[in-house]
C-alpha cells in the first residue's frame, strides 16, 4: 500500500500485460537467459528418462500376425548358393562376372525377372548450388574405362495378383572382386526369402531384390542403380560405351534353360513406387554375446525413416527371432561416470516423486539412462553429421523409407551357426517384408521426426524441440536488451550534458540518430556473413586445383579465407574503426546483432537439420551470451569478470569449427593421429554428401565466432 | 372375381412357356424363315511357356431382330432391355484382377489383344444418338451397370472419370465414351451376376467348370462383357444383338512332379488336366446351347519348337504333325481323341502355324464326364508371339510437386516376320497409337512431350504424326492425349517423356484411402498396322463356331501399359483439428484483450484526459524515458541498485506469482466442481452468470450497493407475497420477472419473502446452490468492479496491478459480511453457531421464518439450550 501511494504521484501509463511481460523479460535477460539456458541443457540430459515406448502405430502392418513360411528347404536354397559363391571366388577372382553370373542363374531359377544394371560410380563432386534440390540423373563422362563398371544384379517378383503399382526393394550390397563370408550370407539370406516369395501367394507388391556392386562403395552403387530408376536418360552414350567391353557383353550370354517363365533381359527392369526398402548385411567376424541385429536409419540432412519401420524390425527382431536389436550409440559415452551420477540422480529423484504421488512414473534406472544417453547422442551425432549411415541413404532422396539391417552373428559362421542365421534372418526379412506388403498406405502414420534412445524409445519432435527452444530463447531477449541498453546509454550521456531547455529538441534528434545506429554494426554482420559464404564456397575452387593433398588445400582454404576478409574488410570500409570514435558501447549493439543474426540462423538450421541446430546451439549460445570485450572485464578485475574471461577464452576455442573438430576426433580417437589434413578430409566429406551441416558451419557458426572474437578484442 | 379368374390364366401361361422353352431347346432344327435366338459355349485350353494354362471361356447368346415385343427366350432379358434403353450401338464391360504378362503370354495373338485389360475395370460405349445425348445416356448407362454386376461402376458418371477418345481407340467414333476404375476390386460378387446372363448359369455345360476358388487363385482373370447391336433392317424392328461374355483366366497347374523337384524334372512343362486345374470335369453340353466344344490350341511357337524336336528324334517329322495320331505323339500325350485338328492357315507374317484341337462336349454324359488332360513326355522352351513393340510405363522424378510419365516401347526383336513382308526396309515405318488419359489432379504440360528414338532425342514433328490433345480442367474433366507415331521399322528402342504437376485437391476430394496415391489409368497402345488373325483350314463346320470366326477377325495388336501410382501431397488430415485450436486460441485471446479495453473504455479515458492534464508527455516517451531511467540506474551502479530493485522486484514478483497461482487453483477447484455437476445443472449456471451480467449491466449507475439492493428486495418480496395481483405482471413481463429470480438466486439471500415462494423456486434453489453455495463465491465478479470503482477513486489514480485487487478482495468481504446478517446462516455465523444452519437449512427455515420461531420451534429442531437461548435473545435484539 504505501508502496503504491508513494508511486502514485507519478503516472504511469497502463501497458498491455504482454508487453509488460515483455518489458520485464528484457529488463532481467540476465537472469532469463541463465535459467533459460542452464533448463535448455538439463531438458537436453533429461529427454532419456522422458523418452517413450515405440508402438506400432500403423494397424495394416500387423507384424508378426503370420507365421513365418520360410522352411529349411528355403534355408538350403539359400546354402547352396552361398557354396557356390565362395567357391567361385576361389576358382576365379579376376573380375566378378562369375559371381554375377552364378546370381542371376539362382535368380532365373526361381521364375524371376533378372537384369544387369550397368553403371559407373559417380563420384560425389561439390556443387555450390546443389544443397536441397532433388537428386538428377547425374551427368556422363566420356572417358570410362572398361574397369570402372559396376554392376548390379537385379531380380524382380511379380506379385501373382497384384497390380503393380507398389514394390518392396531388397538390398544386399556385395563385392564380386573381394567378398567377406558375411556378404555371401547376407546374399544367402535374402535368396533364401526370395525363393520363398516366388512361392507365396499372399504378395500384392512386387518384390525387387537388387545386389549392388559394392566395390565402389555400398551408396554409390546402390544411388546408381536408384538414379536409373527414377530419373533415367533415355539419350546417352554410355550404352553404346559398354557394349565395347568385352567382359561385361559375357554377361549377357546366360544360357535361358529354366521354363519357369524366367525372363532374362538386357534393358532394365522396373517395378511401381518404392513402398520400403531393406539393406541387408552380415558382419564377418562375430564377438557378440548374442546375436545381434544393427539399425542403421539415418540418412543425408537428419531425415528419418518413418518410425513403423522400426518398430516393425524391432518388434519381430526381438519377440519372433529372439535376435538383439542394437542401435549406434556413442560407446565413449557408456562408461563415463559423470553421466552415471546424473542417472542416478534421476532415479533417485523419481522414486521420490513416486512417494509423492504414485501414479507418476517418469524414472529409470541409471544404467538404462547412460545407455539411452549414449544412443541418443549418437543418434544426434549422425543426424547432425547429415552424411548417411549406409546404403539406405540414397533411398531417402527419393522419399522412400529405407533401414540398413546388419546381422552380426553370435559364433564365427560355421555350417551349423550359418544354417540358424540363414533361418533366423530370413524369417526376420520375410516377416517385415510381409508387413509392409499388407501396408495399403504408404508410411504416414507414424513419426518422421525423432531420436531413438534405444530401439524401443523414441523421443518425439514435440519433446526434444523443448530443449532446443529453451536454448535459443534468450537471444532476442538478451539482444533486445543490449539494443536498449546500448541506446539509453548514449541517451544518457546526452540528457546530462545538454540543457534542460533543449532536451526535447536533442532528445529527438538523438533518437532519430541513435535508432539508425545499429546500420553500421549490421552493416559489420552482413560482411561477415558475406565472408562465411565465401569461405564456404572456396573449396568448390581449391578442389580443381589437381594433386593436391588434404593437408595443403586446407591450408590454402585458410590463408584465402583470410585473405578474403581483409580485403572485405578494406573494400567495404572498417566500420570497427570509424565507429570507435562516436560510440562507445559500439561493441553492445554488434552483439546484438550477432545474437539476433545468430538466433536467425539456429531458427532456419532447427527445420533444415535439427540436430545440426541443437549441437551448435549447444556451443553458440553460450559464446554470444558470454561476450564481452576482455579490456573491460580486465578492467573490473572482480571475481565474476575473471570467470567469464576464463569463460569466454575457452569458448573462443571450443566454438572455432576446427579446433572443435580435433577437439572431438581427439576425445574420440585419441589425439596422436590428428592431422592438418584430416578436417579438409571431413569438411569434402560433408560436402560431398550434400550435407547442410558444412553450409551452416560455413554461414552461420564461422561469422558468428569471427564476430564473437572480434567482440573480445574490441577496444573500448 | 378377378382373383377367382387369375389362377387358371396363369397356368395356362406357366404352361405355355415350359412349351414354349422346350420348343426353343430345340428349336435350332425348326427352319422357320426367321433366326432364332443362339447359344454358344466354347473353351479353349492353351498352355503357356512358363509352365501356366490360358483357359478362356468364351459364351455367346444372339437375339435376332425382331418385331415380336421385347420377348426373349434365351437372351438375357436385363441385356436387351440395357441396349434399347440407352441405344448401345456397342459396349465393352471388363473385370480384371492381375495383370497380362506380355512377354511371356504373348501379345499378338488375338486374345490377348482383346481379353488382355488392364487391372479393375474398363467401359467403353458406343451409342446410337445424337452428339449431346451420349453424356445422359453414358451417365444412365453406368448406374445401370453397376446395380446389374454389383461394382462401384457408377463412379464412372463423374465427367472426371472418363473420356471421348476420337479416333485412337479402336472402335474409334465420336460417340464413344471410355472410362476406368484401376482400382476395383474384383470377386465372386461380379462373377455371379455375369453368369445369370448364361442360359444355363453354371449349371450345366462348359461354364460348370467355373470353380470360384481356382478361379480367383489364377494369375490373371479377365471377365469381359460385349455386346453389339446390329442394325435392324426395317422400321419397328428391334435390333438385334449379339451379347458375348468371355472369361479369360491363367492358371497355374499345380502337378505332382514340380513338387518333387528334381533338378532334371524342374525343366519339364507341368501335366494338367481340366479335374487338376478347375477341380471339375465337364458332365455334357448345355442343352440350351447351338454348338459346345473345347479347343486346345498349340501355338506357332510350340509347333515350330515340337517340330524341330521331331526333326531330331525321326526323320517323318511332317507328317507326325498332320496324322490323326498325332495327339499320342513322343512329346506329349492327350487324355481324350480330339474330334478334329485344324491347321492354321500360314500367313505371310510367320512361316510357323498353329494347331488346334476340337473335342465336341456333346458326346459326354454324367456317366462319362469330358476331362482332358496333357501330359508331357519331353521338355519344351518356347516363346509366345509377341507385339511388335513391348510398351511399358513408369513415373519418373521424385518429391511431391512434379514427375514425368515415360512410355518406353522396346523392340521385341520379332521383327524379321513382320518386317520381311515390307519389301522396302529402309523406309518402312511402323505406326504406333497411343491414347493416355490422365485425371485432372496430374497436370500434364503437353508441350514437355519429348520424343527419344534408339537413344537419340528427336523432334516431335518428325516422329508424331498425328497428335490429338484435350487439357484437363480441373475438376470437370481428365487429360486426353492421343498420338499416332511413325517409327522407322529398324527401331529398337522408343520413349516419350512427358512432365507433369501434382495438383492440389480440395480437402473433402481425398478417398478415405489418401495416402495410398492416385492412379493413373492405363494407356493404350496399339499397332494398327498389325492385325491378329488366326485363320483355319477347315470345313464349314468351323464357321460355326463363334469362337473360331472371332479369332479370324482382323483385330488390331493392342496392349495395355502399367497402371501407375501417383504419391500427390497429402494433408496432414488431423490438421483441421490444430487449426481450429490455434484460432480459437487467438480468438479467446484477441478479443479477450478486446473486450477488455472495451469494458474499461471510459475509465480510461478518464484517465487519459487527467493525465493529458498532469503532463504533456505522450505515452511511449514516457514508456522508454522509464525503462530507461530503470536501466540506467541499474547500469550505472551496477553492484548497488540492482539487488536494491532485484529484492524490490522480487517482493512485488512474488505476490503476483501467489495472486495468479491462487486464482489458478481456484478456477482449478471450480473446473472440477463444473466437471462434477450434472449437464443440465452446468447450463443453468451459465445461464445464471450471464443473467446476472446482463442485470448488472442494465443497472450500471448503481453506486451504493447495499441500500439499492435493500430495496429491491424488498420490491421483490411484496411481488412474491401477495401472488395474486401479480399473476398479470408476470405474464406480461416475465423477463423482467426471471431477471429478479435469477438474481435472488444467485444471491441466495432470503430476507423476508422467502417462505412465500412457490415449490418451483425452492427446487431451483436447491439444484442452484450446489453450483454456488456460498454467496462469497459466487458474487466477487460482479462486487469487485462495484467496489473498486470508489476505492480506486480514493486511493488514487494510479494504482499497481494488485491493490485494486486486494481491494476488491476486501470489500467483498465487507460485502458479504453484510449481506450475511440478513441470512440464517449469516446470521448464525454471526452467533458463532454456524453449525446449526445445516439444521436450519433442512427445515427450510429462513430469516422471516426464524423471527416468528418460538424457544419450542426450536428445541423441535433439536436445536440444544444454549444456543437456542442465544437465538432468542439475538432475535430480541434485532427488534
Amino acid at each position: 500500500m504505501a508502496e503504491t501511494r508513494e508511486k502514485s504521484h507519478k503516472p504511469k501509463p497502463r501497458v498491455r500485460p504482454i508487453v509488460r511481460l515483455g518489458i520485464f523479460l528484457v529488463s532481467h535477460s540476465f537472469l532469463v537467459s541463465v535459467v533459460c539456458c542452464t533448463s535448455g541443457v538439463l531438458a537436453l540430459f533429461l529427454l532419456p528418462v522422458l523418452a517413450k515406448n515405440t508402438y506400432i502405430s500403423e494397424n495394416a502392418l500387423m507384424p508378426g500376425s503370420a507365421s513365418p513360411m520360410l522352411s529349411n528347404q528355403h534355408v538350403l536354397d539359400g546354402n547352396r548358393l552361398v557354396k557356390d559363391l565362395t567357391n567361385s571366388n576361389l576358382k576365379s577372382s579376376e573380375t566378378g562376372i562369375e559371381s554375377h553370373k552364378i546370381i542371376a542363374q539362382y535368380m532365373l531359377d526361381l521364375g524371376a525377372e533378372v537384369s544387369f544394371h550397368k553403371f559407373h560410380p559417380q563420384m560425389n563432386q561439390f556443387h555450390p548450388l546443389h544443397f536441397f534440390s532433388s537428386p538428377d540423373s547425374g551427368k556422363i563422362q566420356e572417358n570410362y574405362s572398361c574397369s570402372s563398371y559396376g554392376i548390379n544384379t537385379v531380380g524382380v517378383i511379380r506379385a501373382p495378383r497384384g497390380d503393380g503399382k507398389e514394390a518392396i526393394v531388397l538390398v544386399t550390397p556385395y563385392n564380386a572382386l573381394k567378398s567377406g563370408f558375411g556378404e555371401a550370407l547376407s546374399l544367402g539370406i535374402a535368396y533364401s526369402v526370395f525363393s520363398l516369395l516366388t512361392q507365396v501367394t499372399w504378395l500384392a507388391k512386387d518384390i525387387i531384390w537388387l545386389v549392388a556392386d559394392s566395390q565402389f562403395g555400398e551408396y554409390a552403387a546402390v544411388s546408381a542403380w536408384l538414379r536409373e530408376y527414377q530419373t533415367p536418360k533415355f539419350s546417352s552414350l554410355s550404352t553404346l560405351n559398354s557394349e565395347m567391353c568385352p567382359d561385361i557383353n559375357n554377361l549377357f550370354e546366360i544360357k535361358v534353360h529354366s521354363v519357369a517363365g524366367s525372363k532374362f533381359s538386357n534393358s532394365f527392369r522396373r517395378a511401381g513406387t518404392m513402398a520400403a526398402a531393406l539393406v541387408l548385411k552380415v558382419r564377418d567376424q562375430g564377438e557378440q554375446f548374442e546375436d545381434t541385429i544393427s539399425i542403421y536409419a539415418e540418412a543425408s540432412n537428419g531425415q528419418m525413416p518413418n518410425l513403423d519401420l522400426i518398430n516393425v524390425v524391432n518388434y519381430l527382431a526381438v519377440h519372433r527371432q529372439g535376435l538383439r536389436v542394437n542401435v549406434e550409440k556413442l560407446r565413449s559415452l557408456l562408461n563415463s561416470s559423470w553421466l552415471k551420477s546424473l542417472g542416478e540422480i534421476f532415479e533417485s529423484l523419481a522414486k521420490v516423486a513416486k512417494t509423492l504421488n504414485p501414479k507418476c512414473k517418469f524414472g529409470i534406472p541409471a544404467t538404462e539412462y547412460v545407455e539411452g544417453t549414449a544412443t541418443l547422442a549418437s543418434s544426434l551425432y549422425y543426424q547432425a553429421l547429415g552424411v548417411p549411415t549406409g546404403p539406405h541413404g540414397a533411398f531417402r532422396d527419393y522419399q522412400v523409407d529405407a533401414i540398413t539391417l546388419e546381422i552380426s552373428p553370435k559364433f564365427s559362421l560355421d555350417k551349423v551357426w550359418r544354417n540358424d542365421i540363414l533361418l533366423r534372418g530370413g524369417r526376420l526379412i520375410e516377416g517385415v517384408i510381409r508387413s509392409v506388403n499388407n501396408l495399403l498406405e504408404k508410411f504416414h502414420q507414424s513419426f518422421f521426426l525423432y531420436l531413438l534412445t534405444s530401439p524401443s524409445k523414441f523421443v518425439s519432435v514435440g519433446v526434444y524441440m523443448i530443449a532446443f527452444a529453451l536454448l535459443i530463447a534468450p537471444l532476442p531477449m538478451v539482444a533486445a536488451s543490449l539494443y536498449v541498453d546500448a541506446n539509453s546509454s548514449s541517451n544518457f550521456l546526452k540528457g546530462d550534458s545538454s540543457t534542460p531547455s533543449a532536451v526535447t529538441d536533442a532528445a529527438e534528434h538523438g533518437i532519430t540518430i541513435r535508432s539508425w545506429k545499429w546500420l553500421n554494426s549490421a552493416k559489420l554482420v552482413f560482411i561477415v556473413h558475406l565472408w562465411g559464404a565465401i569461405v564456404s564456397l572456396l573449396p568448390y575452387f581449391i578442389c580443381q586445383i589437381p594433386d593436391c593433398s588434404p593437408t595443403t588445400s586446407f591450408v590454402i582454404w585458410v590463408l584465402l579465407s583470410i585473405l578474403s576478409l581483409l580485403i572485405l574488410n578494406s573494400v567495404l570500409a572498417s566500420p570497427l574503426a570509424c565507429v570507435k570514435a562516436s560510440q562507445e558501447k559500439e561493441w553492445a549493439l554488434v552483439k546484438s546483432v550477432t545474437i539476433s543474426s545468430v538466433f536467425i540462423g539456429l531458427g532456419l538450421m532447427s527445420v533444415i537439420n535439427f540436430a545440426t541446430a541443437e549441437i551448435g546451439a549447444l556451443v553458440m549460445v553460450p559464446m554470444c551470451l558470454l561476450a564481452q570485450p576482455l579490456k573491460l572485464d580486465v578492467r573490473a578485475g572482480t571475481l565474476r569478470s575473471c570467470c567469464r574471461i576464463i569463460c569466454n577464452l575457452v569458448l573462443g576455442h571450443i566454438a572455432f569449427p576446427p579446433a572443435a573438430f580435433f577437439l572431438l576426433k581427439g576425445m574420440l580417437d585419441g589425439f596422436g593421429s590428428a592431422n592438418v589434413g584430416d578436417f579438409w578430409m571431413w569438411v569434402e566429406s560433408l560436402w560431398a554428401w550434400n550435407s547442410a551441416t558444412y553450409l551452416f558451419i560455413g554461414m552461420v557458426q564461422l561469422p558468428c565466432w569471427v564476430l564473437c572474437v572480434s567482440i573480445l578484442f574490441h577496444s573500448c | 372375381m378377378a382373383l377367382l379368374r387369375r389362377p387358371p390364366l396363369m397356368l395356362i401361361l406357366v404352361v405355355t412357356s415350359q412349351f414354349l422353352q422346350l420348343w426353343i431347346a430345340f428349336g435350332s432344327v425348326n427352319e422357320e424363315g426367321q433366326r432364332q435366338e443362339e447359344f454358344y459355349e466354347e473353351l479353349l485350353l492353351k498352355p503357356l511357356p512358363d509352365r501356366k494354362v490360358l483357359t478362356h471361356f468364351h459364351f455367346q447368346s444372339s437375339a435376332p431382330p425382331t418385331s415380336n415385343g421385347r420377348h426373349h427366350h434365351l437372351f438375357p432379358k436385363a441385356i436387351s432391355q440395357l441396349v434399347q434403353k440407352f441405344r448401345v450401338k456397342e459396349m465393352e464391360l471388363s473385370f480384371t484382377q492381375g495383370r497380362w504378362n506380355y512377354e511371356s503370354w504373348g501379345g499378338f495373338d488375338s486374345i490377348p489383344s482383346s481379353n488382355a485389360k488392364p487391372p479393375g475395370v474398363e467401359l467403353w460405349a458406343v451409342f446410337d444418338v445424337p452428339q449431346h445425348l451420349i453424356d445422359s445416356l453414358w451417365k444412365n448407362l453406368t448406374h445401370t451397370l453397376s446395380g446389374l454386376f454389383c461394382a462401384s461402376i457408377n463412379f464412372l458418371e463423374s465427367s472426371t472419370a472418363y473420356s471421348a477418345p476420337e479416333w485412337s481407340f479402336p472402335p474409334a467414333s465420336g460417340n464413344l465414351r471410355y472410362g476406368t476404375l484401376p482400382r476395383e476390386a474384383v470377386c465372386t460378387e461380379n462373377l455371379t451376376p455375369w453368369l445369370k446372363l448364361l442360359p444355363c448359369r453354371d449349371k450345366a455345360g462348359i461354364s460348370m467348370l467355373l470353380d470360384r476358388p481356382s478361379i480367383y487363385r489364377g494369375f490373371y482373370h479377365s471377365q469381359r462383357l460385349h455386346l453389339t447391336s446390329t442394325e435392324s433392317g426395317s422400321e419397328g424392328m428391334d435390333p438385334g444383338i449379339i451379347l458375348e461374355q468371355t472369361l479369360t483366366v491363367v492358371l497355374q497347374p499345380n502337378s505332382q512332379r514340380a513338387s518333387l523337384a528334381h533338378a532334371s524334372e524342374k525343366h519339364f512343362q507341368p501335366s494338367w488336366s481340366l479335374s487338376s486345374i478347375f477341380g471339375k470335369q465337364v458332365s455334357g453340353k448345355c442343352v440350351l446351347a447351338e454348338t459346345s466344344n473345347v479347343y486346345l490350341l498349340l501355338d506357332r511357337g510350340l509347333v515350330a519348337e515340337l517340330k524341330q524336336l521331331h526333326k531330331e528324334n525321326e526323320k517323318s517329322a511332317e507328317k507326325v504333325l498332320i496324322s490323326e495320331n498325332f495327339w499320342t505323339n513322343p512329346c506329349f500325350e492327350l487324355s481324350a481323341k480330339p474330334d478334329m485338328i485344324f491347321i492354321e492357315e500360314s500367313s505371310l507374317l510367320s512361316k510357323n502355324s498353329s494347331v488346334l484341337y476340337k473335342f465336341e462336349v456333346e458326346k459326354y454324359s454324367e456317366f462319362e464326364p469330358f476331362d482332358l488332360g496333357l501330359t508331357w513326355k519331353i521338355p519344351v522352351v518356347w516363346l509366345c508371339q509377341q507385339a511388335p513393340l513391348h510398351a511399358s510405363r513408369f513415373l519418373m522424378g521424385s518429391g511431391n510437386e512434379r514427375g514425368a510419365i515415360a512410355i518406353s516401347l522396346k523392340s521385341t526383336q520379332l521383327s524379321e516376320g513382320f518386317m520381311g513382308a515390307n519389301s522396302d526396309y529402309e523406309r518402312c515405318e511402323l505406326r504406333v497409337d497411343v491414347f493416355q488419359v490422365v485425371p485432372w489432379y496430374v497436370k500434364v504440360y503437353f508441350h514437355s512431350l519429348q520424343v527419344f528414338v534408339d537413344q537419340q532425342p528427336k523432334a516431335v514433328s518428325d516422329i508424331i504424326e498425328k497428335i490429338h490433345v484435350s487439357p484437363s480442367k480441373d475438376k470437370v474433366s481428365p487429360g486426353v492425349m492421343e498420338l499416332v507415331l511413325k517409327l522407322p521399322c529398324s527401331v529398337s528402342s522408343a520413349a516419350l517423356t512427358i512432365e507433369f504437376d501434382k495438383g492440389f485437391l480440395h480437402i473433402d476430394e481425398y478417398p478415405p484411402d489418401a495416402n495410398q496415391g492416385f492412379d493413373i489409368p492405363s494407356a493404350i497402345v496399339s499397332f494398327p498396322n498389325f492385325h491378329a488373325s488366326m485363320v483355319f483350314l477347315g470345313n464349314d463346320s468351323l464357321n460355326k463356331s463363334p469362337l473360331l470366326s472371332k479369332f479370324k477377325e482382323k483385330s488390331r495388336v493392342m496392349s495395355y501399359t502399367e497402371v501407375l501410382l501417383v504419391p500427390l501431397t497429402t494433408p496432414d488430415f488431423s490438421m483441421p483439428y490444430n487449426v481450429i485450436t490455434i484460432t480459437c486460441t487467438v480468438f479467446a485471446l484477441y478479443f479477450g484483450s478486446l473486450l477488455n479495453a472495451l469494458r474499461r473504455r471510459v475509465a480510461e479515458e478518464e484517465r487519459f484526459l487527467k493525465d493529458k492534464a498532469a503532463k504533456k508527455t505522450g505515452r511511449l516517451p514516457l514508456l522508454l524515458s522509464k525503462l530507461s531511467a530503470k536501466l540506467r540506474g541499474r547500469c550505472l551502479e551496477p553492484t548497488h541498485s540492482a539487488p536494491a530493485s532485484l529484492s524490490f522486484i522480487n517482493s512485488q514478483l512474488v505476490l503476483k506469482v501467489i495472486l495468479v497461482a491462487g486464482l489458478a487453483v481456484r478456477v482449478k477447484v471450480r473446473i472440477e466442481m463444473y466437471a462434477d455437476q450434472v449437464e443440465g445443472a452446468g447450463k443453468r449456471s451459465v445461464k445464471e452468470r450471464l443473467n446476472g451480467n446482463s442485470f448488472h449491466n442494465s443497472i450500471p449507475r448503481r453506486q451504493t450497493t447495499g441500500k439499492r439492493q435493500r430495496q429491491d428486495e424488498k420490491w421483490e418480496h411484496d411481488l412474491y407475497h401477495d401472488d395474486v395481483p401479480q399473476v398479470s405482471n408476470r405474464t406480461t413481463d416475465a423477463r423482467d420477472l426471471r431477471l429478479k429470480l435469477q438474481r435472488k438466486s444467485l444471491q441466495q439471500v432470503s430476507q423476508s419473502g422467502r417462505g412465500a415462494l412457490s415449490g418451483v423456486r425452492d427446487l431451483r434453489e436447491k439444484l442452484s446452490g450446489t453450483m454456488n453455495p456460498w454467496p462469497v463465491n459466487a458474487d466477487p465478479p460482479k462486487l469487485k468492479s462495484d467496489v473498486t470503482k470508489p476505492t480506486r477513486r480514493s486511493v488514487a489514480v494510479e494504482t499497481s496491478e494488485p491493490e485494486p485487487q486486494k481491494a476488491a478482495t476486501t470489500a467483498a468481504k465487507k460485502k458479504a459480511q453484510q449481506k450475511a446478517d440478513a441470512s440464517v446462516e449469516g446470521f448464525l455465523q454471526s452467533l458463532g453457531l454456524e453449525k446449526y444452519a445445516i439444521t436450519f437449512q433442512v427445515e427450510e427455515v429462513d430469516m422471516t421464518a426464524l423471527v416468528h420461531m418460538t424457544d419450542d420451534d426450536l428445541k423441535a429442531l433439536g436445536i440444544p439450550m444454549g444456543p437456542r437461548k442465544k437465538i432468542i435473545l439475538a432475535l430480541e435484539s434485532r427488534g
